[in-house]
């Protein structure tokens, strides 16, 4: 029961994506087969809490995992090309070139012995082919694109001379140096103070309008999503529970836990309702049960949920959700 | 508390059955310290000299030979090996014990004490500790106490500096802060709360001033400065074996590599002990 | 900046001073007496006392301590007690020659060992990093004199490749090119003692940068890993080794010291020892000052330059 995506204007199709921890011989699996595409202009979010394995999913798509961990299987289809079948060069080329990513902790991703300007140039040398000294130029333009006032100073300062909003904008400005087709954005705004928030959210927005890209944005923050995300994608324990339009999350969820996450926090619309918190923690990955990974948390299971793996049950053409509920209701 | 125990001792089992190296080096430590111990069970007197079996080549007599006065090689090498440990071990029991002192002290009251010992620490260590020891040891008498009593008083200030550094982060912990606004004497709170809390850095720094100790003992040995004759450590047994390279080549290679083996493995052990009481490291960082 | 190297070279006079305390201290404990130096035992008890008395040795300790003082800072080192040699022309001569073994041997141990354990740092736990960091943990249990006397025993009394005692072969002072043979074991000797220790400690500055988000950046846009060795790794490592060369220095009158006494060496190691030998105090202290001066001023001056060196610190207070 998958739903069909339109292959014309899909950008990114992954299929059976699983990718695990190996500390010796045990093995924890943080993406236990995850399917979804990023379809070509739109701005996907991803949503689930910490330990979900978000970061993960997108990391194995880049290639870019810790050196403990393997992706097992999976297929990454990108604007049509497969990128398993790819050498290892050309993998790393699609890094940049096709798909940016920018990252939580705009403290800590750059160099910190490295001008800022420095990280732009670099970059346009290598993945546009600049000559150096246009580079230059071209990298205060970016600057100057994502916001930076006075980038013709900013250019040559060191990144502890610059704020964690101003960093992440010159991260964002690596991302467009790249002119790439998918934008990945992994909890961009989570370690910025909430006006600035609002401000790179805007930025990004108004930057994928532009520049006809297509963004996923990662987040546990259901208030960000809604904010920009066209289509949303709930993650838990390593598995989507719930894809749809965010209409349609946010006003018809289909699976318990996007209801309880919805629950959680405070509604713009006037309902006044108490908040209720998930009760429980978040899964330990490291021992999952046969069943629903959410059915310890879950105010609806039922003994089947604990010893079987619920199938998608399809909603729209846009919306499926992974409960056995949502079965019963189909049915009724 | 049990249950703690139990987990570093599974930790170890780990540890060892992963990292072969160190289980050999753990091996080889009970050995030599076994043999050390049960030297006197050898058929030789280790400074019996004779005349008529000097310098011979290694035979089935005398296993690695005999030196210039004909004395048993092996015996020789074999209490050499309880000096150089004896060493080791009192040295490494007196540098840990002032630099737990002053670096629990240090850490703990802060302030003016902590100036003044971290500054006499900044300047024993900038005196070269071989010049240091050397020149102390030339006010003593020469010999076995001589050499403790210097490698134990002046290389307690790498350990001072860390123990000040975890007392420093375990006092602003809430037990201890508890303790302390429940009216503990400081002494007791020393000695209940900070000191059990230094103790891991505090057993992998004894491992590794074990190995300092012995290698310095045998590098001022070698000059002619530590252990004197007739006692021999394996420091002054290659000093002896230098003046006869050219026509007793064997006679420098038993104490060389039983201080390169004993060195190796105090120091292997410190990082096993090191990955098992510090649990973020374990990941082989 | 410059508030923080005014503070650092504030800290390091009073150390320098109380060093200074110690050795004049200590000479002052030691059983003889300074004038013993200048003397000869046929000397009148007259003549004894003027000489006393000019150099000061009449007058409290502290004003002999100032005296001393003075002298060192004019380059009046005092005398032997055992040659009755004036100990700065001494080690005018000794100085220089322990620089030319020691300063290139730490030159080549550091650019070796830089290389040896980015290598490490970056293939952590495959076979290349565990070579170099077996080798290196082994290194470390070496004793220095031991390796030295390994190298001769195969160099020069079984391959007859190298010379194994001294600095020139007698006849041919002055030949570069004998000075250089008989430097060939010795350098390597310091070379390879000095290494393991630097080796360990890239490796594992090298494994945490590489643990780095910024890494992870810029995997994520595809500079290729050389790259990011070298552009981005590298200075990040590099920085604090600066610090390392300064904290070092003990290390090198250490190893020189043994190196030299097992190569006979005519430097300041040498030197040393026999004067320890012969209870020689005057060359003792006027070692252990110059040495412990060295480290401190050597500390002061890696600190300034690391400060020079980091934007970050380069940045504070303007």
């Amino acid at each position: 029961m998958k739903i069909n995506v339109d292959k014309e204007s899909s950008l990114l199709e992954v299929k059976n994506l699983r990718t695990a921890f190996y500390d010796g011989k045990t093995k924890t699996e943080a993406v236990r087969g995850i399917d979804f595409s990023v379809k070509k202009g739109e701005i996907l979010g991803i949503v689930g809490e910490s330990g979900s394995g978000k970061s993960v999913l997108v990391k194995s798509i880049l290639g870019i995992v810790p050196s403990n961990a393997k992706v097992d299987t999976g297929e990454v289809i990108l604007d049509g090309r497969r990128i398993e079948g790819l050498s290892k060069k050309e993998k790393r080329l699609i890094r940049g070139k096709d798909i940016a990513m920018i990252f939580q902790d705009p403290m800590t991703a750059l160099n910190p012995l490295k001008k800022a300007g420095d990280h732009l140039i670099e970059l346009l040398v290598r993945v546009r082919g600049i000559k150096k000294k246009e580079a230059k130029q071209e990298a205060i333009e970016l600057l100057r694109m994502v916001g930076i006032p006075s980038p013709e100073t900013r250019v040559d300062q060191y990144p502890h001379e610059f704020s964690g909003g101003m960093r992440q904008r010159v991260l964002i400005a690596m991302a467009l140096a790249c002119n790439p087709k998918l934008l990945i954005a992994d909890e961009p705004t989570t370690a910025l103070d909430v006006t600035i928030q609002a401000q790179i959210l805007e930025l990004l927005k108004k930057l994928q309008r532009e520049k006809d890209m297509s963004v996923v944005l990662i987040t546990h923050d259901l208030g960000v999503v809604a904010t920009i995300c066209s289509r949303i994608l709930v993650m838990y324990a390593g598995m989507v529970m719930e894809e749809g339009m965010a209409n349609e999350i946010f006003y018809s969820p289909k699976h318990p836990y996007t209801k309880a996450l919805l629950n959680s926090i405070p509604r713009v619309d006037g309902e006044k309702t108490r908040l209720k918190p998930i009760k429980g923690s978040a899964p330990s990955l490291k021992n999952v049960g046969k069943g629903c990974p959410f059915a310890d948390r879950c105010e609806f299971a039922f003994d089947r949920c604990f010893t079987e793996v619920p199938q998608y049950n399809t909603f729209s053409a846009t919306q499926r959700s992974m409960c056995f509920l949502a079965e019963e209701e189909v049915k009724n | 508390m049990n249950g703690e125990k139990n987990r570093r001792i599974e930790k170890l089992k780990t540890e060892l059955k992963r990292n072969k190296s160190a289980a050999l080096a753990l091996l080889f430590l009970f050995l030599i310290i076994f043999v050390s111990i049960f030297a006197f069970l050898s058929p030789y007197d280790p400074n019996k000299v004779d005349v008529l079996n000097v310098l011979q080549k290694p035979n089935a007599q005398h296993l690695f030979g005999t030196d210039e006065l004909g004395r048993d090689y092996l015996t020789r090498a074999l209490y050499g090996g309880r000096v150089s440990l004896i060493v080791g071990i009192l040295a490494m029991l007196i540098s840990t014990s002032i630099g737990v002192l002053v670096g629990t002290v240090s850490g703990y009251f802060g302030g003016r004490i902590d100036n003044f010992l971290m500054r006499t620490v900044d300047i024993i260590s900038s005196i070269p500790w071989m010049i240091l020891v050397t020149v102390v040891s030339i006010y003593l008498t020469p010999g076995l106490k001589a050499i403790i009593l210097v490698i134990g008083l002046f290389t307690w200030m790498s350990t001072a500096r860390m123990v000040r550094a975890e007392t420093l982060s375990v006092k602003e912990r809430e037990y201890v802060l508890y303790a302390k606004s429940t009216g503990q004497s400081i002494r007791k709170v020393i000695w209940k709360h900070i000191i059990p809390a230094v103790m891991p850095t505090f057993i992998v720094a004894s491992t590794v001033s074990i190995a300092n100790a012995i290698l310095m003992e045998s590098a001022l040995s070698f000059l002619g400065l530590g252990i004197q004759q007739p006692l021999s450590s394996w420091g002054s047994m290659l000093q002896n074996a230098q003046s006869n390279l050219g026509n007793a080549p064997y006679m420098a290679i038993l104490p060389g590599l039983l201080i390169v083996f004993t060195v190796y493995s105090f120091n292997k052990l410190g990082d096993i002990l090191r990955a098992v009481v510090e649990p973020k490291t374990s990941g082989g960082k | 900046m410059f508030k923080y190297i005014f503070k650092r070279i504030m800290q390091a006079i009073p150390m320098l001073v109380i060093i200074s305390i110690i050795c004049f201290g200590l000479i002052q404990l030691a059983p003889y007496d300074a004038v013993d130096a200048m003397t000869t035992p046929n000397m009148s008890e007259k003549t004894v006392e003027l000489i006393k008395a000019r150099y000061g040795l009449d007058q409290p300790a502290y004003m002999q301590y100032f005296y001393w003082v003075k002298g060192i800072l004019s380059g009046e080192w005092g005398y032997s007690i055992v040659t009755h040699e004036s100990i700065s022309k001494d080690l005018s001569v000794r100085i220089p020659n322990t620089i030319i073994l020691v300063l290139p041997a730490y030159f080549i141990a550091l650019v070796l060992s830089v290389i040896l354990g980015l290598i490490a740092g970056a293939r952590k736990g495959k076979l290349a990093d565990k070579i170099i960091d077996g080798l290196s943990s082994f290194g470390i249990a070496i004793p220095s004199f031991w390796m030295a006397m390994v190298l001769i025993f195969i160099f020069g009394y079984q391959l007859n490749l190298f010379p194994i005692l001294g600095m020139h072969t007698i006849g041919s002072e002055g030949s570069f090119s004998d000075l250089f043979i008989h430097l060939v074991l010795p350098t390597t000797v310091l070379t390879l003692s000095f290494m393991p220790e630097l080796v360990r400690y890239v490796r594992s500055s090298t494994i945490g940068q590489l643990s780095e988000d910024y890494v992870m950046v810029q995997q994520a846009y595809g500079a290729p890993s050389i790259g990011i060795l070298f552009n981005h790794v590298l200075r990040n490592v590099l920085l604090p080794v600066i610090t390392i060369v300064g904290m070092s220095l003990p290390m090198l009158v250490t190893g020189a010291v043994v190196t030299e006494t097992v190569f006979g060496w005519p430097g300041i190691g040498t030197y040393f020892v026999k004067s320890i030998q012969g209870f020689d105090y005057p060359i003792i202290m006027a070692i252990m000052l110059l040495s412990s001066s060295l480290v401190i001023i050597g500390n002061l001056l890696s600190d300034i330059l690391y400060c020079i060196v980091d934007p970050r610190i380069k940045g504070m207070g303007e």
